[in-house]
């Protein structure tokens, strides 16, 4: 289990756990290829595996905290919940699970807790660049590329519903 | 190392907008503010594949004489087209990202989500993964 600190943020808490440890041993890369379609290869490439075990701790914080701001503010429900479809999707596709996931309470202006998870959609839209350039097979690349990608509209799709 | 075959592919696609958001530019005042941005930018990205697909040791394909019977009359169809190529350019930046080294896979993200970006903005959905499902 690991447990770390978001800094600057409200959502000070993310514990993440056993659900994403424990896939280091199996089928979290092949999963994540076949949802997209793509023929898995026999070997995973181990820096691979952590690149999409790091993909889905992200995802699953930026999710629980999409539900945390949603429990706060539930006059944003009807705009967030399109985007929560959408990063469930990611999170499925890097074979991530909410399971053992904890945030701490939202901001309590709706406007700060929307801008808290613009931050943490760019951040991980960052990070998951770095690991697509990074990985050494080139569907997982383009699998991390193509959420990099989508973090980014999901950042600009926070920024429709803050204004 | 990118492979050329990608890196033509989306070159071609360039072309393709550069030609589309002429077109827009020059038929629906609407959205001719937005339209210029856009076809700034893939001029841009055009120049650049040309000046790469030709140090690679390749002959940069060139636009094609007719890109079809697309009809950008109304902000809406104009919506449509913008948004469609955006997408299709973000698939081929997808490819392009999995065949490239280190820098060639930089430049393909900066493609890849210029045009993620652009597809929001000219009306398409926010999507888990642009340029692969």
């Amino acid at each position: 289990m690991s447990r770390r600190s978001l800094l600057g943020s409200g959502l000070t808490v993310a514990t993440v756990a056993a659900a994403v440890v424990a896939a280091r041993a199996g089928g979290v890369l092949d999963d994540a290829l076949r949802v997209v379609g793509v023929e898995p290869h026999p070997e995973p490439d181990p820096g691979d595996t952590r690149s999409l075990e790091r993909a889905a701790t992200a995802q699953a914080v930026l999710i629980a905290s999409i539900d945390a701001t949603i429990g706060a503010h539930p006059d944003l429900e009807g705009d967030l919940n399109p985007l929560r479809v959408v990063a469930d999707e990611q999170l499925v596709a890097v074979g991530g699970s909410l399971a053992a996931t904890s945030v701490g309470p939202a901001p309590k202006e709706p406007g700060d807790a929307v801008a808290e998870l613009s931050r943490l959609a760019a951040e991980s839209a960052e990070a998951r660049e770095d690991d697509a350039v990074s990985a050494a097979s080139p569907d997982v690349a383009r699998v991390l590329a193509s959420m990099s990608a989508g973090l980014s509209q999901l950042v600009a799709a926070f920024g429709v519903v803050r204004s | 190392m990118t492979r050329l075959d990608d890196l033509q592919s989306w070159l071609a696609l360039e072309h393709e907008a550069v030609w589309l958001y002429g077109l827009i530019g020059a038929r629906v005042d609407g959205v001719a503010p937005s339209a210029q941005t856009s076809y700034d930018a893939h001029r841009l990205a055009r120049d650049r594949l040309l000046a790469l697909v030709d140090e690679a040791g390749g002959e940069p394909v060139g636009p094609a004489l007719t890109y079809g019977d697309s009809r950008v009359d109304s902000s809406r169809e104009a919506r449509a087209a913008a948004s469609s190529i955006e997408e299709r350019v973000a698939a081929a930046c997808v490819t392009v990202f999995g065949g490239a080294d280190a820098d060639g896979r930089r430049f393909a993200m900066s493609g890849l989500r210029r045009a993620a970006l652009a597809a929001l903005r000219w009306g398409a959905p926010v999507r888990a993964f642009p340029g692969l499902d």
